[in-house]
């Protein structure tokens, strides 16, 4: 499954996070130390939307930089990295997308988490990938199950 | 990650739970608490929300949102319900938001606050098993029922899918959610258009399904996906609905297929064998074409859990097809469930030919001709490292590149493991250790000069053939790709994984490993890798030697690199660990190992590294305290079965003289070095004088009875001298007093028999204290003592 989605600002302060994998919040603190840990000396390397990997604890991380943010997503079992990379890009596409107006700072982002919570709802439910498509996410998200798409799907 | 507020040091911030308040620093505490009154601090420390970074970035607390929420629902304030919903985004709720969000739904018609509160539900459900009361439930049930005859489509969705995750576990409430689900998916598969269904062909988005029904499709898969799984009436519909329009609700349809496989594996290949693509069987029927790369996987998930069996064989011929399927992700997931296969499986399947035609899904690469499963592989590896190593590279090449080298490593480790030599019994053979590049060039004697008083091990069988296996390992070719890597990659864990699949991608052959071990040495060089990232090496070296021992030799010489020129980094216990495994191999294996720990012991010791080495030093003195007898084949009987023996080698033979370069190793230990090693030496010399013959504890038991005691720091080392002295003079007496007794043959009277167990009893709890485990079987006062205190106990 799908086990964390982390954005952080280029500090390593949390911005957001969802935990689909029901650990302990003793639990979510150490994944998220060894997180910085075995990533943080990388994190410039992610510049340009780059995608990286780190693995550790039985799950792969894949994380990448979007303007001021760094997304983190961690899967295990089938979610390997080149899945984790897949599902980095509509998620990516998300934020570019509420965020186009000021661009991808910290401060919008916050602002705009209202909005991210049904993009990411409509991408991740329970651990298990839903639409990865980001027009028909965005439709979704404002409940418009039936307009029609721009362009043929995948 | 740091959870702290106003903290602009770049890499400098620690973690920090959510909800504790020791790890926010102390100068963005107080600039923050400046400005905020107790309750807000409160709130700060205890927050709900995603982080308290993010709590002190916001206006809001969640008391406030909470109450305002209810005030606003209560009044149905349209707007200011919008707003606050928003709002709440910033944090957790929990199972008290329930009757917020079902009023809210319940009275709103606008889409924005709807989504909202059909989010928040969604993050209820979580609480699920916290919902029982019949209120809760009417209530929801009341409003799927509404919604589910909305005329919005959206919020059929919706709702079905909300309303299967949070709805508790009831049966009426079960029962009405199925009846639903059964009824829309009944209604999709009686569309009448039969000619479509006839040729199978829904790869392309049909309107005579409607996309309504295909949308309301796809939510009963996501429902049943989180209430429903393996629910026998809806078995059907849902194998059918893997041929739905909407690609992702394919998708979650496959996923649901292969939970009835799990179970039912015979029923569900029977029933889905139509669908696979490519096979000539299904060509212009009923072959899918999933355009969803996800579904793909998920589909070739379903082949590698039926294709296990002979008669399900085109479930996993349809894995080796989707090797070639264009989409890297599902290429490589293709690939990755291949690893489960047996290594004779794998050699011999093919990936038959693909040509474009009407009935071929685009999504595939063209394959003029059939390939060897094998070399499809790799030619999709370099194909894959040709494009990702580039300078320029792509978004994707780091996973892609992490993936490859871990199915380089699985399928390296699967021919490996199956092509080398076992024995008799099914064990790895030990093999020939004459060739080594290391005994080349050492010019350290050998301790074992002396002719063995035991008699050798019958020769181990020849490795002549792997001498063939060096050129024949079938992913030799990808090599020199996974060696670039680590010129060009900067990637710790990239890195890891380069290394990981070099250990497999070495030959079962001494003569032929010396350019991976030279590419392992020179990994110990570089300072910028971590602790961490030599362990993953050591560690996959470790399950290297057990599969393939004849790399032991290779290895050992490793982990004196590795000691030696990183010791700060060095992981003992894995080294012990792999020790321990090498001891198992047999005599010239422990001759080996023996070299190898001596020469680690011995040699010079950088100004730079003293303690660290002192700590390892520490540690090897006790294993060998541990280990010693075992390595050497030193036991209590040694002596009494040679004292009988006679020759020009008997002084020769009772001295076994690789014990006796332990023991004087250990010996100049317990005198010239810090107290802490001195201590630690005793007690090896005090665990090998109990495991030893007569000869060997008079010889310690001399030994610590002469030692000087002058230096500071000695009061801990006499003192366990002290006891192990006692205890040796016990044993020297008690042996001394018991063996004529009992060498007469007579049997022993009961008092005499009691006075004996007391003494060996006495003497296993003393010396007991200085091993973990003292086996069972161990007899202080010599073998003629079993018949008596074993057989008794």
């Amino acid at each position: 499954m799908i086990n964390t989605i982390l954005i952080t600002n280029w500090n390593g302060n949390i911005l957001f996070s969802k935990y689909y994998n029901s650990i302990t919040e003793e639990k979510q603190i150490e994944f998220e130390k060894l997180l910085y840990q075995f990533t943080k000396d990388e994190w410039l390397n992610s510049k340009g939307e780059k995608h990286l990997v780190t693995e550790f604890g039985g799950s792969v991380t894949v994380y990448t930089n979007v303007g001021d943010l760094l997304l983190f997503v961690s899967g295990s079992d089938e979610y390997d990295e080149l899945a984790l990379s897949d599902i980095l890009i509509p998620i990516t596409d998300s934020i570019k997308d509420m965020c186009k107006k000021k661009g991808v700072t910290e401060t919008h982002y916050i602002e705009q988490i209202p909005k991210f919570v049904l993009y990411l709802d409509e991408i991740i439910q329970r651990g298990q990938l839903d639409q990865v498509q980001f027009e028909i996410v965005s439709n979704y998200s404002s409940l418009k199950h039936d307009q029609p798409l721009k362009k043929e799907s995948l | 990650m740091s959870t702290t507020s106003g903290d602009n040091n770049n890499g400098g911030t620690s973690s920090a739970n959510s909800s504790a308040a020791g790890s926010i620093s102390s100068s963005s505490l107080l600039s923050v608490t400046a400005m905020m009154n107790n309750q807000a601090l409160q709130e700060l420390l205890e927050t709900k929300s995603h982080s308290q970074y993010l709590q002190s970035k916001i206006n809001t607390s969640f008391e406030s949102v909470k109450l305002s929420l209810k005030e606003a629902t209560d009044k149905k304030n349209s707007s200011k319900i919008y707003t606050l919903l928003q709002n709440l985004t910033y944090y957790k709720v929990d199972k008290d938001f329930l009757d917020i969000m079902l009023s809210i739904i319940s009275i709103s018609d606008d889409k924005k606050t709807l989504r909202l509160a059909y989010y928040f539900l969604i993050e209820i459900s979580l609480f699920k098993h916290l919902i029982n009361s019949s209120a809760d439930i009417k209530n929801i049930t009341n409003i799927f029922n509404k919604e589910m005859n909305h005329k919005d489509i959206s919020r059929k969705v919706i709702s079905l899918k909300t309303t299967a995750l949070v709805a508790p576990n009831d049966v009426l409430v079960d029962a009405n959610i199925l009846e639903v689900i059964s009824g829309i998916l009944r209604k999709v598969g009686e569309d009448p258009d039969k000619t479509q269904k006839k040729k199978g062909f829904f790869s392309r988005a049909t309107s005579d399904l409607g996309r309504e029904r295909s949308l309301l499709q796809y939510a009963c898969f996501v429902a049943c996906r989180n209430r429903f799984k393996n629910n026998p009436s809806l078995f059907m519909p849902i194998v059918e609905g893997i041929k739905c329009s909407d690609p992702v609700g394919a998708r979650h349809a496959v996923q649901l297929t292969y939970d009835y496989a799990l179970e039912n594996p015979s029923t569900v290949s029977a029933t889905t064998k139509r669908f696979i693509p490519l096979l000539k069987a299904n060509k212009g029927k009923e072959a899918v074409n999933l355009v969803d790369p996800f579904a793909r996987r998920n589909f070739i998930k379903l082949c590698g859990l039926l294709g296990t069996t002979p008669e399900n064989k085109d479930f996993f011929q349809s894995i080796c097809q989707s090797v070639m399927d264009n989409h890297l992700s599902v290429s490589f997931w293709a690939i990755s469930t291949l690893c489960n296969f047996s290594w004779p499986t794998l050699e011999s399947a093919v990936i038959e030919q693909i040509i474009l035609d009407n009935d071929t899904p685009n999504h595939y690469e063209i394959l003029p001709h059939p390939t060897s499963l094998v070399t499809g592989i790799c030619n999709k590896m370099k194909a894959g490292f040709s494009v990702h190593t580039s300078s320029t590279g792509t978004q994707q090449s780091n996973p892609f590149i992490h993936l490859a080298c871990k199915l380089i490593s699985s399928l390296s480790q699967s021919f490996v493991k199956y092509t080398y030599p076992k024995d008799k019994n099914q064990n790895p053979v030990v093999g020939d250790w004459t060739f080594d590049i290391e005994k080349s060039l050492s010019l350290s004697s050998t301790i074992y000069s002396a002719p063995s008083p035991l008699p050798t091990q019958p020769p181990p069988p020849s490795l002549a053939t792997t001498t063939n296996n060096s050129n024949q390992h079938p992913f030799s070719s990808l090599t020199p790709l996974v060696i670039n890597l680590l010129n060009i990659s900067t990637s710790i864990s990239i890195r890891i994984q380069s290394l990981k699949a070099l250990v497999w991608l070495c030959p079962s052959n001494l003569e032929s490993c010396k350019i991976f071990q030279d590419t392992f040495r020179a990994q110990l060089r570089d300072p910028n890798h971590p602790p961490h990232l030599f362990k993953e090496l050591f560690l996959e070296l470790y399950k290297r030697i057990i599969a393939t021992p004849i790399l032991s030799p290779m290895v050992l010489a490793l982990i004196f690199d590795w000691i030696d020129i990183v010791p700060f980094k060095v992981d003992i216990n894995l080294i012990l660990e792999t020790w321990r495994v090498v001891i198992g191999f047999g005599r010239d294996a422990r001759e080996r190992l023996l070299q190898s720990i001596f020469k680690i012991l011995d040699r010079p010791v950088h100004s730079d590294f003293r303690v660290v080495s002192l700590e390892i030093q520490k540690d090897i003195i006790h294993f060998l305290g541990d280990y010693s007898n075992i390595i050497t084949y030193e036991n209590s009987q040694r002596y009494e079965k040679l004292s009988d023996h006679s020759g020009a080698n008997k002084s020769l033979d009772i001295s076994n003289q690789a014990l006796n370069s332990i023991i004087l190793r250990l010996e100049q230990y317990a005198i010239y070095n810090p107290w802490q090693i001195r201590v630690e030496s005793i007690e090896a010399l005090a665990k090998i004088a109990f495991l030893s013959c007569t000869l060997i504890r008079i010889h310690i038991y001399s030994f610590l009875t002469s030692v000087p005691n002058e230096s500071h720091g000695w009061t801990s080392v006499k003192t366990t001298a002290s006891i192990i002295i006692n205890i040796l003079d016990q044993l020297l007496n008690l042996r001394a007093k018991w063996l004529p007794i009992l060498k007469k043959g007579s049997s022993l009277p009961v008092n005499q028999v009691k006075d004996l167990k007391n003494d060996h009893n006495s003497l296993c709890l003393q010396i007991g204290l200085f091993f973990e485990n003292l086996s069972s079987d161990y007899l202080p006062l010599g073998i003629e003592t079993k018949s008596i205190v074993l057989v008794s106990a």
